[in-house]
C-alpha cells in the first residue's frame, strides 16, 4: 500500500486533481482562430467585456467569457503592435497597459471598436534590449498609482543603459514617478491584498533561495541588491541595504530593518515554481469559502495557489496551500470577473509549464459545495492556530498521529537559488479544539523564527469522514508574536 | 507517523528500495521542463532528456550544466532550442545532484555509468571558476556531443568521368573505395585528383539500423543527380544534370533491424550538392549527409523560424520590439503599400526607412526572444540617429549628441488614422511636434509632415533646427530638392525657412516663434 500511495503522489503531480471538479468548475475559453494569444494581461471591461492582451502583443476583446455555452463567443480585435505588455485595466473608457518600454491609455475615440489612440503616462525606466527585462504592472491604488516592479537586466544584471531595474516604482495617472522599493530579482506578478498594500512575487535564483510572495512596503528592501547602483543617479538618494550572502533573511533584517523578509515563502518545487499574477477574492464568498484571501498564479505547475496573510510586529507573514491546477498552460495573468468568475491565461514559451498548452486562456466557477480544507492559519505566541472550513472530527484531530511537522529556511545569498537548509522538526505538544470544531490551537516547540514550518494534516477528518482537499500548509514564521 | 506525506515521500525515497534515490529530487527539481518521463515538457517543446546525447557518454558535461547552467541555441535529437537552464550548483546539494544525474543515466533505456557525490564535490572545485552560466558554444567544445554513426559500415566508392545520367555512372569502374567510419555521407570523401571538383561520382553502401517497424521517408537533394536504393529497391531516381532546391521524397515500409543502403550522385560540372535525410515513426526527420537541404529541413523544429508580420491590405502594421538600426523603444510600421520605418521613441527620429517585407516576428515570438531583429526587406535607409531637434548657437555649430536640459525628448504616444497608419506625438521640452509619415499611393516612399507647436516665444536670438538627415552623403539637387547616398530623393516641400545642407546633414531651421510651424517632406527612392 505504501508503494501505491509514492506512485500516486508522483503522478498525481502530472495528472488532474480528480477531487477539484467537485468544488470548481474550469473551462477553457476558446481564442481567436489562428491567433497565438499567449496572455500577459486580463482587463474587466462594462456589459461583460473582457480585455485580454498576449506577449506578441496585441489586445483582444471578448462578449460571452460568462455565458454557459463558450462555444458562442465573440472576439474583437482591439489594438496590435504592443511590446509585450504585463498587466492591464480598464478604466474610464480606456485601458491602461504596462508594456515593455511604457505605460500606455489605449482609448477608442470613434466607437469603431478599435483603438485609435495611444498615449504615453510613463517611460521613466530605462530598456536596452534585454529580452529578460520585464515589467509588470498594478491596477491602479487609492491615489492612482499604478505600480510597476522592473524585472532586472537578465538573470541577475542591470545594465548602465536601463536605469531603475531591480526597482519598484509607482507611476501616476498624471506621469508623477515615486521610487517605491529597491531589491527586486525577477518577478511574475504584482497586485494588492484587501486592505490595498501592494504585493509582487519573485522568483527563485539570485538572493532568492525559493520563490516567494513579497511585500512592497514603500522604502523597504526586497532583497537582491543587483539594482542598488542607480540610486548614484539622483542625488542625495538614500543607499539602499547592502546583505551579506550566505546569510538569513531574518538575521539580515535585524541588522537593517529596511529588508523585508519575504511575507510568504512559496517552497520551491513543493508549491510551484514561477509565481505570477497576485489578486485576491473579493467575490465576499461566492467564489467559495476563502474570501480576502490572496490568490497567486503559478507558471510552471500551471496552478493558482492560495495565500493567508497575518500582520505580526509590523511584518506580512502567513501560510501557503495548494488550491486550484490542471490549467493547460503556464498560469501568468488571474483576474476576478463579475458574478465570481475567476479568469486566468497564460503562456509557456520560453519556460516549461505542466499543462503543456503553448498558451491557454480560462475561467473557473465555484460548484457551490464546501471543499474540506484548512482555512486560516495564524501564528500564536505559542504555537498556531488552524481554522476548518468546515466542523472536524475530534478524535482525529486529537491525535498527535494526524500530524507531520517540518522547518526550514533558505541561504540568503547571492547564488542562484538554495537548498532547504537548518532543517528543524518542530513538536506538537498538544492540540486544544475549538467548541464549534471548526478551528484547532496547537500548542508547538521548537519553531524556528524566519523558517518555513510545514505541517501535514493528513490525519485529521471533518465531522462527516473526509480528509483534506489540500493536507499540507506552509507558513512562514518572520516573527513569533509576544 | 501513520501517514507520510507527499513532499516526505519525495524526498526520503530510500525507504522505496524499489525506486532509484534520484527519482524523486528528479520529478521535484527538473520534471518540470523536462518531464517526469524525460521527453521534454508541451510534447517536447523544452529540452528531452530521455536518449539525448546531451546526457551520455563521459558525465563530466552534465555535471557541469546541471552545476553551471546553459544558454544559448542547443540542438538535441535534431531539434532546435533557445532557452536556459538555470544554474544548480547554490540550489541543490551535491548528493542530490549525484543521485539526479545517476537516475536520468539509468533511466528510460539509458545504460550510462552513475556519479558519485565525490565526483560533484570534485567538479565542483574544479570548476569553481565558472561563475557565469555556460554557453553552448563553449560548453561543446570544452565536451564535444558524440554523435552515433547513422549509416553502418559504410564504404564510399569514387567514380571519375563526365556522367550525365545513372547509366554513364554505373558503366563505370570505381577508381577508390574507403570505410567511412563516421557513418555521413560526404562529397568531402570523394577521392578527386587536383582538387577538380567536376566529373565524378560517388556510390556509399551501408546500413541502416531501423528502430522499429513501419514506414520510413527519405528525402535526397542533388546537384547533379543520382539514386537512393533501400532495401534493394530503388525508391529515388534524380536521373538528370542540373541544380539543388527540389528534393525527392520517397516512403518505404521497412522492418526493424539492419536494413542495406545504396547512395549514388554523380556531378558533372559546376555546383555541386547533396543531401539526405530520413523520418519514420517516432522518429523525427535526421540528416545522413554532412550537408542540409534548407527547403523543408530541421524536423519541426521551432527556434530559428520565419513568422513575417504582414500588413493587411489597406492598413500599415506595427511592431514595436527591439529593432536593428533603431533604440531599445524602437517602433517598426509596415505599410501595404510596400514600404516600412522604424521610429525610435527615445530620440524620437525617424531612423530608418526600407522597402518590401516589413520584418519578421520569429526571433521574438518564439522561446524568449533574445536580440535586435533586422528589417526584412531591402534598401533600407539609415536616416538619422539621435535627437532631431535641438538648438544651435550657429549654423556651424556641431549636432550634439544629447539633448539640452531644456529641450529634452519626451515620447506622448500616437494616433490612429482609419488605416493604422500613426502619427507620432512627442515634445522636446515645451515644443510639441506632430510627425505624420504616409506611404505615397505608388509606394515608391514617404511623404512626411511635421507640426511643430511653439507656445511662448525661445530666448533673443535661439535657433530651432530640425535634423531631417544624418550619417550618409547628402547632394543638393536644387534649393529643396536633395539626394541621399544616391539613392534616395528628399524633397523638402514646406518649410517656412529654407532647408540646407552641411557635412552629411540635411538641416532645416525652425523660427521659435509662437504657433504652428509646418515642416513636409516627401521621401523617394531612386
Amino acid at each position: 500500500m505504501k508503494n501505491f500511495i509514492l506512485s500516486t503522489v508522483l503522478v498525481s503531480s502530472a495528472l488532474a486533481d480528480p477531487q477539484q471538479p467537485e468544488f470548481y468548475l474550469r473551462e477553457e475559453i476558446p481564442t481567436p482562430a489562428g491567433e497565438v494569444l499567449e496572455l500577459g494581461g486580463i482587463a474587466i471591461m462594462p456589459d461583460k467585456k473582457i480585455a485580454v492582451s498576449s506577449r506578441r502583443g496585441d489586445v483582444w476583446v471578448c462578449e460571452g467569457a460568462y455565458e454557459k455555452d463558450l462555444s458562442k463567443i465573440k472576439w474583437t480585435l482591439f489594438a496590435r503592435g504592443l511590446h509585450e505588455p504585463l498587466g492591464m485595466f480598464y478604466k474610464d473608457g480606456s485601458l491602461y497597459l504596462t508594456q515593455r518600454p511604457e505605460i500606455t491609455k489605449l482609448t477608442d475615440t470613434d466607437g469603431d471598436g478599435r483603438a485609435d489612440q495611444f498615449e504615453t503616462i510613463s517611460h521613466h525606466w530605462g530598456i536596452d534590449g534585454d529580452y529578460h527585462e520585464y515589467n509588470f504592472g498594478s491596477d491602479p491604488d487609492k491615489e492612482g498609482n499604478i505600480w510597476v516592479v522592473h524585472c532586472l537586466t537578465g538573470s541577475g544584471g542591470a545594465s548602465d543603459k536601463s536605469p531603475w531595474r531591480g526597482w519598484c516604482y509607482r507611476y501616476n495617472l498624471d506621469g508623477t514617478a515615486t521610487p517605491t522599493s529597491p531589491g527586486i530579482r525577477s518577478p511574475g506578478g504584482i497586485g494588492f491584498n484587501q486592505e490595498g498594500d501592494a504585493f509582487y512575487t519573485d522568483n527563485q535564483g539570485l538572493w532568492n533561495g525559493s520563490s516567494s510572495l513579497k511585500w512592497l512596503k514603500p522604502g523597504g528592501f526586497m532583497g537582491n541588491p543587483t539594482g542598488n547602483k542607480y540610486v548614484k543617479l539622483v542625488e542625495g538618494m538614500e543607499e539602499p541595504p547592502n546583505p551579506t550572502s550566505g546569510s538569513r533573511m531574518v538575521i539580515e533584517h535585524d541588522k537593517d530593518m529596511r529588508i523585508i523578509p519575504p511575507a510568504v515563502i512559496l517552497p520551491h518545487g513543493k508549491v510551484g515554481q514561477s509565481p505570477t499574477a497576485v489578486i485576491y477574492d473579493n467575490t465576499d464568498g461566492k467564489f467559495g469559502p476563502f474570501k480576502g484571501q490572496v490568490l497567486v498564479g503559478e507558471q510552471t505547475h500551471s496552478q493558482v495557489q492560495r495565500v493567508y496573510l497575518e500582520k505580526i510586529k509590523g511584518l506580512y507573514q502567513g501560510a501557503a496551500w495548494k488550491y486550484l491546477e490542471d490549467f493547460r498552460s503556464g498560469i501568468v495573468p488571474a483576474r476576478m470577473g463579475e458574478d465570481a468568475t475567476l479568469f486566468v491565461g497564460g503562456t509557456n514559451r520560453g519556460w516549461a509549464a505542466r499543462g503543456g498548452k503553448t498558451f491557454t486562456f480560462e475561467r473557473v466557477r465555484w460548484t457551490g459545495k464546501t471543499p474540506f480544507e484548512m482555512h486560516e492559519m495564524h501564528a500564536k505566541p505559542d504555537g498556531f492556530t488552524i481554522s476548518f472550513t468546515k466542523p472536524i472530527n475530534a478524535a482525529s484531530a486529537k491525535d498527535l498521529e494526524s500530524y507531520q511537522t517540518g522547518a526550514w529556511t533558505y541561504l540568503y545569498q547571492k547564488g542562484y537559488g538554495s537548498p532547504e537548509v537548518d532543517k528543524a522538526t518542530p513538536k506538537i505538544d498538544s492540540v486544544t479544539i475549538a467548541p464549534d470544531k471548526k478551528s484547532i490551537h496547537l500548542k508547538v516547540s521548537g519553531r524556528v523564527r524566519g523558517h518555513v514550518h510545514h505541517f501535514n494534516l493528513a490525519g485529521v477528518k471533518s465531522a462527516t469522514g473526509d480528509s483534506l482537499w489540500h493536507p499540507d500548509v506552509y507558513y512562514t514564521l518572520n516573527e513569533i508574536p509576544d | 507517523m501513520k501517514h507520510l506525506l507527499a513532499t516526505t515521500l519525495l524526498t526520503s525515497s530510500v525507504l522505496f528500495a524499489a525506486d532509484h534515490p534520484g527519482k524523486a529530487p528528479y520529478q521535484l527539481y527538473c520534471g518540470a521542463c523536462h518531464a517526469p518521463d524525460g521527453k521534454g515538457i508541451s510534447d517536447g517543446n523544452f529540452p528531452p532528456l530521455a536518449k539525448s546525447a546531451w546526457v551520455k557518454g563521459k558525465p563530466e558535461r552534465i555535471i557541469e550544466v546541471v552545476l553551471h547552467g546553459l544558454q544559448g541555441k542547443l540542438e538535441v535529437a535534431g531539434k532546435k532550442y533557445d532557452l536556459v537552464m538555470p544554474p544548480h550548483k547554490d540550489s541543490l546539494t551535491d548528493e542530490q545532484i549525484a543521485d539526479i544525474i545517476s537516475y536520468v543515466r539509468s533511466s528510460w533505456d539509458h545504460k550510462e555509468s552513475a556519479v558519485t557525490t565525490e565526483q560533484i564535490v570534485a567538479m565542483r572545485k574544479a570548476t569553481a571558476k565558472q561563475t557565469e552560466m555556460w554557453k553552448t558554444n563553449q560548453l561543446l567544445k570544452k565536451y564535444p556531443i558524440e554523435k552515433p554513426p547513422a549509416l553502418i559500415d559504410l564504404l564510399s566508392y569514387t567514380h571519375l568521368g563526365e556522367f550525365k545520367t545513372l547509366t554513364d555512372l554505373r558503366n563505370s569502374k570505381a577508381v577508390n573505395a574507403e570505410e567511412e567510419k563516421k557513418g555521413f555521407i560526404s562529397l568531402q570523401h570523394a577521392a578527386l585528383k587536383n582538387d577538380k571538383r567536376d566529373a565524378y561520382g560517388l556510390v556509399w553502401e551501408g546500413w541502416l539500423d531501423v528502430p522499429r517497424d513501419g514506414k520510413y521517408t527519405f528525402h535526397y537533394d542533388t546537384d547533379d543527380g543520382g539514386a537512393v536504393t533501400v532495401n534493394g529497391k530503388e525508391i529515388i531516381t534524380r536521373n538528370y544534370v542540373g541544380p539543388a532546391g527540389k528534393p525527392s521524397k520517397k516512403s518505404i515500409q521497412l522492418k526493424k533491424g539492419r536494413t542495406p543502403i545504396k547512395i549514388e550522385y554523380f556531378e558533372l560540372s559546376g555546383q555541386e550538392f547533396i543531401s539526405l535525410a530520413w523520418q519514420g515513426p517516432k522518429m523525427r526527420k535526421q540528416f545522413l549527409s554532412d550537408t542540409k537541404s534548407s527547403s523543408g529541413g530541421g524536423g519541426g523544429s521551432k527556434a530559428g523560424q520565419s513568422l513575417p508580420i504582414v500588413a493587411p491590405a489597406g492598413e500599415a502594421i506595427i511592431y514595436r520590439n527591439f529593432i536593428a538600426g533603431t533604440d531599445p523603444r524602437g517602433i517598426g510600421v509596415g505599410y501595404s503599400e510596400g514600404v516600412n520605418l522604424a521610429f525610435s521613441a527615445d530620440s524620437m527620429s525617424l531612423d530608418m526607412l526600407w522597402k518590401g517585407d516589413f520584418i519578421d516576428g520569429g526571433r521574438h515570438w518564439i522561446d524568449r526572444g533574445q536580440g535586435f531583429q533586422p528589417p526584412a526587406g531591402d534598401q533600407s535607409m539609415a536616416i538619422n540617429r539621435g535627437i532631431p531637434f535641438a538648438i544651435l548657437e550657429s549654423q556651424t555649430s556641431n549636432w550634439p549628441a544629447s539633448a539640452d536640459e531644456k529641450l529634452k525628448p519626451l515620447f506622448k504616444g500616437y494616433n490612429l488614422n482609419k488605416s493604422q497608419q500613426p502619427t507620432f506625438k512627442y515634445q522636446f521640452g515645451p515644443v510639441q511636434v506632430s510627425d505624420s509619415p504616409t506611404p505615397t499611393d505608388d509606394g515608391s516612399g514617404f511623404t512626411r509632415t511635421i507640426v511643430i507647436t511653439v507656445p511662448s516665444p525661445g530666448s533673443a536670438g535661439e535657433q530651432l533646427y530640425f535634423r531631417a538627415l544624418s550619417g550618409g552623403r547628402v547632394q543638393s539637387g536644387g534649393e529643396r530638392s536633395f539626394t541621399f547616398n544616391n539613392d534616395l530623393l528628399v524633397n523638402v516641400a514646406t518649410s517656412s525657412l529654407p532647408p540646407f545642407t552641411r557635412n552629411d546633414e540635411l538641416l532645416i531651421p525652425v523660427a521659435l516663434t509662437p504657433g504652428t510651424h509646418t515642416i513636409s517632406i516627401l521621401y523617394t527612392w531612386k
